[in-house]
């Protein structure tokens, strides 16, 4: 969906050729027969918001990845038929930062609406969680500002957005790592 | 549970055209008559018709009975 968003005004249809088959794996997870976890709307509306700022990051620190691949292999004339029929880095540069844009809006409603449902921090084991969430946010935040400021881009923004995406996952997966080995 | 089934099945095989047509196109030529041959608006069509399909294959079982019902198994 995010994809076909950023198609609006550009070329990136190009950029499917990974997402779409990954797409058609998770169509097929409900036929598994994983079970939901009912949530009250309030509840169920932040993890949803967070699940989606989750996606949008993930999607944006693949394409940073790629984006970082594709500008190296670019400089050295060692581009291959994938690298050559991806959309050109600028337009690679445009997707990503709208991504992280979308991104960043999303994980800002998410801790917004996370602060509603705080009442223990400590009580809860939330700590790492929010510490992580906060500095992955801060270093997004960080990032659009640096872009839209003093024009970081290429391989610059490329390692800030990968270093975001890690302490985004390290505020989930972490926590619930710490929490087991507690 | 059938329709939702139907719906994710149609919605998978959607995607996996979609990328055989991408894949297709990546190993053509990049010459302006193999351009023209190939049509970009199909395969957003055909894009934009498996995410519908996907939204409807998990959209029903989102709400149940005012709870919000999900986990990422659910092809979110």
């Amino acid at each position: 969906m995010v994809l076909l968003i950023t198609n609006i005004n550009k070329a990136t249809e190009n950029l499917g050729i990974f997402i779409f088959p990954m797409s058609a794996v998770t169509t097929l997870a409900p036929i598994l027969g994983f079970e939901g976890h009912p949530l009250p709307y309030a509840l169920g509306s932040h993890v949803l918001i967070s699940i989606t700022a989750y996606s949008i990051m993930g999607l944006a620190a693949a394409q940073a990845a790629l984006y970082a691949v594709q500008e190296r292999r670019f400089q050295k004339r060692q581009l291959t038929t994938l690298f050559k029929n991806l959309p050109p880095l600028q337009v690679m540069e445009k997707t990503l930062i709208q991504m992280v844009l979308i991104g960043f809006i999303f994980l800002s409603f998410a801790l917004l609406s996370g602060v509603f449902f705080l009442e223990d921090i400590f009580a809860q084991h939330l700590v790492h969680k929010t510490f992580f969430a906060i500095l992955a946010w801060l270093t997004y935040g960080l990032l659009l500002f640096g872009h839209f400021r003093f024009g970081w881009r290429g391989q610059k923004a490329a390692y800030y957005i990968l270093w975001a995406y890690f302490l985004l996952i390290l505020s989930y997966i972490g926590t619930e790592a710490i929490l087991i080995l507690l | 549970m059938v329709i939702s089934t139907l719906a994710a099945i149609i919605s998978c095989l959607l995607y996996l055209f979609t990328t055989r047509l991408l894949w297709q196109r990546f190993k053509q030529d990049r010459s302006p008559q193999s351009e023209q041959t190939f049509n970009r608006s199909n395969l957003l069509i055909l894009a934009i018709a498996a995410a519908t399909f996907h939204l409807f294959s998990f959209s029903h079982n989102l709400i149940i009975e005012n709870t919000i019902s999900f986990n990422l198994g659910m092809g979110l």
